[in-house]
């Protein structure tokens, strides 16, 4: 008799479900808010497990969802940029030089970093946790996020840049863009209900 | 390799996305170039601080994890949606499969069927009710007086009591006399309101009445139909089957329909 192998619900759990809270964690930082975000990435893991027969065992599983879920954040931001007149990032982002002359704290707490990751454009704070916190490479973030490996290099070398400047001058930086990107942003204290 | 360059490849250089000779280059730059080295050092700080922030945040992934698998298996097991499964080689499975198709088949068959039947009767109540209240065409058999309504309504439906609760007390009833619409008998009144005349075809209620259902008054569902102009509303008490039409709007014509149901259940 033939031994069999794991069945796709098998598959989707050991080699899918493990990349949640990698997926929350992005999203939480890029939908502003957490209901936001764990819709989004309920709908990341819905529309996995309905395509879940085109992802070949053993590829990179954890890329494959993360692109899936800038899929849908790309249109959800599609539908919410018909209505309000939003920012053009790139160009409104102050580039600063790459310097090392001002210090960054030696401690920070989430919050502190998060409120200044909030600050950058979306583009820009998401290239930066893919590549810092997910690990992924440039060419894996230009890959999923369908845009040319210089835009990746050069939105990461800037988003480090406004970063540190933020985190550094934090008194006299005035926010670049509004923070939050999505709408539904009903339940923003962390935490509660 | 100068700092202009280094600068530009920082992040394939922090990824390891640098071919080994790039690399060299760029770690021997590196050894010799201080504010270079500088920079770099602050990026993995700046690295290892906004890791820190992530690794330290709370996400309570459980209720999410309850709710993904929950979804997921609502997807695997979509309730009365059937699940195909060819039937192969297996010739019960094909007769089966046959049997199941042509009683579909059948049922859509018999309820298109019974839409254009009644659909039809709606219509030759329209018909009807121009001939007879619009166009005045001249026809046998009318009872007119009182009396003769009512001596009608008891020769045809053993009782004169639903006469009063057909129409509101403000209609006033002229005539009546029987016809045939599509092979149904039916006692078409014609009432006045405000100048125009209203038509009720009557039946003992025999069958069920079909049709476009649009609503439901005193537990009966109501039918409604229009054509040329004209409104019908169809439904059924206890015991009689009722069609009224009219030149009124269709809330007004239902609203006809819908008390009339509650005066004669």
């Amino acid at each position: 008799m033939l031994p069999l192998g794991p069945t796709r619900e098998e598959r989707f759990e050991s080699e899918a479900l493990p990349h949640m809270g990698n997926l929350l964690g992005t999203a939480r930082r890029l939908t502003g808010s957490r209901k936001s975000a764990e819709d989004l990435v309920q709908e990341t893991m819905l529309r996995g497990w309905r395509a879940f027969d085109q992802f070949a065992t053993g590829t990179n599983c954890k890329g494959w969802l993360f692109r899936i879920l800038f899929n849908l954040l790309s249109k959800q931001r599609q539908k919410t940029r018909a209505r309000p007149p939003t920012v053009s990032l790139d160009e409104h982002c102050e580039h600063h030089e790459l310097s090392a002359e001002a210090a960054l704290p030696a401690r920070l707490s989430p919050d502190e970093m998060f409120a200044a990751l909030d600050l950058l454009p979306i583009e820009h704070r998401s290239v930066l946790i893919l590549s810092i916190v997910e690990g992924f490479t440039c060419q894996e973030i230009a890959d999923l996020q369908e845009i040319p490996i210089g835009t990746v290099m050069s939105r990461i070398s800037r988003a480090r840049a406004n970063l540190r400047q933020i985190l550094t001058r934090r008194t006299e930086i005035t926010p670049l863009v509004s923070p939050p990107t999505l709408p539904a942003a009903k339940d923003t204290v962390e935490g509660r209900p | 390799m100068n700092c202009s360059e280094l600068k530009n490849i920082l992040p394939l250089h922090s990824s390891g996305e640098l071919p080994s000779g790039t690399r060299t280059e760029c770690e021997d730059h590196l050894k010799t170039c201080a504010a270079c080295a500088q920079i770099v050092a602050g990026e993995r700080q700046l690295d290892d601080l906004m890791r820190g922030a992530f690794a330290a945040q709370s996400l309570e992934l459980s209720p999410l994890r309850t709710r993904v698998r929950a979804k997921i298996a609502a997807a695997k097991n979509p309730g009365l949606l059937i699940r195909w499964r060819a039937p192969g080689a297996n010739p019960l499975r094909w007769l089966s499969l046959a049997a199941a198709c042509l009683a579909l088949l059948s049922v859509g068959a018999i309820y298109v069927t019974s839409q254009r039947s009644e659909t039809r009767l709606y219509a030759a109540a329209i018909t009807d009710h121009i001939d007879d209240a619009v166009k005045k065409v001249e026809k046998q058999g009318w009872r007119t007086s009182p009396e003769e309504i009512k001596a009608f309504a008891l020769e045809q439906f053993g009782t004169d009591a639903f006469l009063a609760n057909l129409a509101p007390a403000d209609f006033r009833l002229n005539r009546v006399r029987m016809c045939n619409l599509k092979g149904n008998r039916f006692a078409h009144f014609v009432f006045e309101a405000g100048g125009r005349e209203v038509s009720f075809f009557v039946q003992s209620r025999a069958g069920e009445l079909s049709g476009p259902r649009v609503e439901i008054a005193g537990g009966q569902p109501i039918f409604a139909h229009a054509s040329e102009g004209y409104e019908v509303a169809g439904f059924q008490s206890g015991k009689l089957t009722v069609l009224i039409v009219t030149v009124f709007t269709r809330p007004e014509n239902l609203r006809l329909a819908r008390e009339a149901a509650r005066r004669l259940s």
